[in-house]
């Protein structure tokens, strides 16, 4: 059965489809990436996905329940969200914010959560400090570990190696990997290829809030996508380490 | 600082600024004077410490610690350190009702003028707590609340402008100042129901203001009843401001500077700093009323004009301390 499943979902905003008749399903222990130019709808096919877009038609299920019909808490155990922004509005130590992901558990357990997550994404021994002493790449990390403390059957993230340095990448991607083979659905969009063909089970191509791909990272990375959907010319290199995206050149209009 | 030696330190304060309100006043009373008003009930001493000092130092406790609490629910909520009680227009609904009271010609039945405060507080806190749950962002909030502290600003103008006489213009202007002077226990009494169902409201939110830290969209997705959270916390802050303005006036700067003296200290999200704002909120008015008393002025000096001169300066300096942390 599948985790999350849009049928034929449509957003509008100003009279114009920012995901136009979106299908797509995603079962457990897959690891999907969404790509796409920049304003393609990938943030608005998550956000839809979770409920957090109004839809103009088409519906998203999560877990075979309509998510129109289910409570907000209801909908918290199926699925966490991490946001595109590494917005934390007052300065709070890292565990209590990596622990607002078990909220609903014993203040004791959820520290204890809170504290195996950081120390998965490689902050231990920064448990105490305050996110806003702490530097961007290090508290988008502290994020990443409340979204996987949720330990919820389906992960949506919004690009979210942006801004961690290259290690720190391969790390979270590591994790997300890690998520998918306990059996959670892993929904990402990322705009690194290279990787997202690397690590991903599947690709979504967008462009122009439309799916012109979903298939395996190199069948859906193919020349025509590459050209439609980011204006490149290029190709996908298999390499020893996974595949490559090699880019020729911009196509000018 | 960690919480439970700030809450302890703070609480202390509180009992000593009560101790004090009792010591202190306009009328100084020998030791034997305070011995006959503890022995005996009807004496003179006995009435100044009891049915005067009294009454009033818990007014200013009470009024200090719901707008203490106030302002750091809105701060949290509208994840603005600008915030305070008064940004939403509550106080601004209040003193105009008010207002219209006094020229109105009310005053002459008791309660009158902090019931037409309070409903009118509550009408405003009833606006918001419905924008609250129809609009999830901050800054919408914000910007309806300063355009209706705008209008209600000018309405409260208007009845200045209208007012019949010079002597209940002088009684609108006195009672927008602020004070706990000659406060009875009916004053207290009656405010106490709406405080409490604010009190109880704040705590029910400070959740939702934790989980608001993450942003909007995060604490949507977190499966708390947001929607249902931030109007409490709304509802919550109006009464308790409403309340205040309705047994004390308006009284500026406590709201938005007892948040900011606790987060000088100590650090933590929206929920862990709810208790000591409301404590030191306490302990700021406590203290400015008993300034109030003290400082020899032919006219006793308004408790929002106090607040104002002691917090302003005290504002500015956790301000520069602030910017030099956020420069790094």
């Amino acid at each position: 059965m599948s985790v999350l499943a849009l049928h034929e979902l449509t957003v509008r905003r100003d009279n114009r489809a920012v995901l136009d008749t979106v299908s797509l399903s995603v079962t457990a222990g897959e690891l999907v990436g969404v790509v796409g130019a920049n304003g393609a709808g990938k943030t608005t096919l998550l956000r839809a996905a979770l409920g957090l877009a109004r839809p103009a038609s088409g519906r998203a299920e999560l877990s075979g329940h309509d998510l129109c019909r289910m409570t907000q808490m209801e909908r918290a155990r199926l699925a966490a969200y991490l946001p595109q922004d590494r917005y934390v509005g007052w300065n709070m130590s890292a565990w209590r914010i990596a622990g607002l992901g078990a909220f609903d558990r014993p203040p004791a357990e959820a520290r204890a959560v809170a504290f195996t997550a950081l120390a998965r994404v490689g902050l231990d021994g920064l448990e105490d400090r305050g996110v806003l002493q702490m530097s961007g790449g290090e508290r988008a990390r502290v994020l990443l570990a409340r979204l996987l403390v949720t330990a919820a059957p389906l992960l949506i993230a919004d690009e979210p190696t942006a801004g961690l340095d290259p290690d720190a990448q391969l790390l979270a991607m590591d994790l997300f990997r890690e998520e998918a083979a306990r059996g959670a659905a892993v929904v990402l969009t990322l705009h690194d290829l290279s990787l997202a063909a690397r690590y991903c089970d599947r690709l979504v191509v967008l462009a122009a809030g439309r799916i012109i791909a979903d298939a395996p990272p190199l069948k859906a990375l193919s020349a025509e996508v590459l050209a439609e959907a980011f204006g490149l010319t290029g190709y996908m290199e298999s390499t020893p380490d996974g595949p490559s995206l090699i880019v020729r050149r911009r196509i000018v209009q | 600082m960690r919480s439970l030696t700030l809450n302890l330190l703070l609480a202390i304060g509180v009992v000593a600024l009560g101790l004090a309100g009792l010591l202190l006043g306009e009328t100084r009373l020998t030791f034997d004077q305070f011995s006959e008003a503890l022995s005996n009930p009807g004496s003179g001493p006995y009435q100044v410490v009891f049915d005067i000092r009294l009454p009033r130092t818990v007014a200013a406790l009470v009024v200090g610690a719901a707008l203490g609490l106030a302002g750091a629910v809105m701060q949290g909520l509208l994840r603005n350190p600008l915030a305070d009680p008064g940004v939403l227009g509550v106080s601004g609904g209040a003193g105009l009702g008010a207002a219209l009271a006094i020229s109105l010609g009310l005053a002459i039945f008791p309660g009158a003028i902090e019931l037409a405060a309070l409903g009118a507080a509550l009408a405003v806190g009833l606006v918001l707590t419905w924008l609250a749950a129809r609009f999830r962002e901050p800054e919408i909030l914000i910007l309806f609340g300063v355009a209706l502290s705008a209008f209600l600003g000018a309405m409260t103008s208007l009845v200045f402008n209208f007012s019949p006489s010079p002597v209940a213009l002088s009684e609108v202007f006195s009672w927008l100042l602020g004070s706990v002077a000659n406060r009875d226990w009916d004053d207290i009494t009656r405010q106490l129901p709406a405080m409490g169902a604010g009190v109880v409201l704040c705590a029910y939110a400070a959740r939702g203001l934790v989980m608001l830290t993450l942003g909007e969209e995060a604490a949507s997705m977190s499966g708390l009843p947001m929607t249902r959270l931030r109007a409490a916390a709304v509802a919550g802050a109006s009464l308790l401001t409403g309340a205040s303005v309705a047994m004390a006036g308006i009284v500026g700067f406590v709201g938005l500077a007892a948040p900011h003296l606790v987060r000088a200290v100590t650090w933590g999200g929206p929920g862990r700093i709810l208790l000591p704002s409301a404590l030191a909120g306490a302990v700021l008015l406590g203290g400015a009323d008993i300034a109030a008393r003290i400082i020899p002025t032919d006219n006793e000096l308004k408790l929002g004009v106090m607040t104002a001169l002691v917090g302003a300066p005290l504002f500015a300096l956790i301000a520069w301390r602030a910017a030099r942390n956020w420069r790094g």
